[in-house]
């Protein structure tokens, strides 16, 4: 690295960081460990080489102009690049809420954009120094914009259906390419498209942030009671005379007993770790040091393993309605084994 | 359950603290203020508390956690079984000093 570049590179670099720290500890719930953050960088930096190669390709074989690229094939390349990425933290249950896939999404796209302006800084070193400021403030913050975007619709949509497939990235995918592609039309008054991002993004995905933690404590609030109530019930042997208790009662023609005793060791010890996942959140948002893993909660997640494979698919999904297995749901279990 | 007022207050000495009734939400920036007012809380008596929710776990941590922060810690007593219970699945009874109400 020369030093043109050393010199240079902090504009190109330092406005999308800036941003990327103040979402990370703008996050009361600390959801997203810094280590994560740098594996997240980095993939984004990973994605970012993989989409050159593509571009390189695909721009080689494109009859029209440089522009008309830019505006209409790249941003397909690049968006979908990352969301490959985000659909992967998504299906694995690595992210569950808003606040963490926009942290994660916004990872990702700087990691992405880190690499394409310093490629850029590199190659072209001719470049003016307004070109820079403007791709330090606009085109990195408009690569995490676009992911943070993805991140958030495509959350949003597996909260609805967790086992949705690549169907729930779509929107997502669709809005962060017209953004991106948006963007790279505006590039014509590149100093517009910057402030355009600079102004629109970060105070978007600032009122998401506040939205999705206002959202978490109703969740935690509402969800800890119910959790508490169902193992009271379950405790006191009152369980079966409750709602829920006839719902899953009423699958006595369709189970067996012993399936249905399965079912009821389940919906408890879901119960228990549902809360022990909340409790892990709460000392987090108290700012205390997250407990280690101890043996009874290692058993009991062995034992939810054990029990789901047992019970099968079919009776997982008549169990559905009385676990409420959201995204949130099944994502704070995986929250306890990291 | 019953649906009694949440109320907290002094007790016999100047750290001790009695909580009853329902700690949730609503209540719980009073429950805050009261408890950063008491310059060294040594004991929260929670016989009277018969409902916490996730705000009023909240506020139980952070005052724990200020009282680790001066080195001193605070004990929780006389914690009825269902939200003794509480406390044990979100794991808090591994760092809280907790003890529960005899039958």
């Amino acid at each position: 690295m020369n030093s043109f570049l050393w010199a240079r590179a902090p504009i190109a670099l330092v406005p999308v960081m800036l941003f990327l720290i103040a979402l990370v500890q703008g996050d009361s719930f600390k959801l997203v460990r810094l280590r994560t953050v740098l594996i997240l960088l980095a993939v984004g930096a990973v994605a970012a080489g993989v989409s050159y190669a593509i571009n390189a390709y695909a721009y080689e074989h494109f009859a029209g102009g440089f522009d008309a690229y830019s505006r209409f094939i790249s941003p397909w390349i690049e968006e979908c690049a990352k969301a490959v990425i985000m659909l992967y933290l998504i299906r694995t249950r690595r992210v569950g809420l808003l606040v963490d896939a926009a942290i994660a999404g916004f990872a990702i796209g700087t990691g992405f954009a880190l690499v394409e302006n310093l490629y850029y800084l590199a190659s072209r070193p001719d470049t003016s120094l307004g070109v820079q400021v403007i791709r330090g403030f606009g085109t990195a913050i408009m690569h995490g914009g676009t992911t943070t975007l993805l991140a958030i619709l495509s959350i949003t949509l597996f909260e609805r259906r967790p086992n949705g497939r690549w169907a729930v990235l779509l929107p997502g995918i669709l809005a962060a390419v017209v953004l991106h592609s948006g963007f790279n039309w505006l590039l014509v008054k590149p100093a517009l498209a910057a402030l355009a991002m600079l102004l629109v993004l970060p105070f978007a995905i600032y009122l998401v942030f506040r939205h999705s933690e206002r959202t978490l404590r109703n969740w935690l609030d509402a969800d800890l009671d119910s959790k508490a109530r169902l193992l009271e019930l379950v405790n006191s042997g009152t369980f079966l005379d409750s709602p829920v208790g006839r719902v899953l009662n009423s699958l006595r023609d369709r189970f067996q007993g012993e399936d249905l005793a399965d079912m009821l060791c389940l919906l408890r010890l879901h119960g228990e770790l549902a809360m022990r996942a909340k409790g892990v959140l709460l000392l987090r948002e108290s700012g205390m040091a997250d407990l280690p893993l101890d043996d009874e909660t290692r058993d009991k997640l062995a034992e939810l393993a054990q029990l789901e494979r047992s019970i099968g698919t079919t009776g997982m999904l008549a169990l559905r309605p009385l676990m409420m297995a959201t995204g949130k749901d099944i994502w704070q279990l995986r929250l306890l084994s990291r | 359950m019953s649906d009694a007022a949440f109320s907290i207050r002094q007790g016999a000495h100047a750290g001790e603290i009695l909580m009853s009734g329902r700690l949730d939400a609503s209540q719980c920036d009073a429950a805050l203020a009261f408890l950063n007012a008491v310059k060294q809380p040594e004991v929260i008596d929670l016989a009277g508390l018969d409902y916490i929710a996730s705000a009023g776990l909240r506020v139980i941590l952070m005052t724990v956690k200020r009282c680790n922060a001066q080195g001193s810690g605070v004990r929780l007593i006389n914690v009825c079984a269902p939200i003794y219970d509480i406390f044990h699945y979100a794991g808090f009874d591994q760092i809280l000093d907790i003890s529960r109400a005899a039958n």
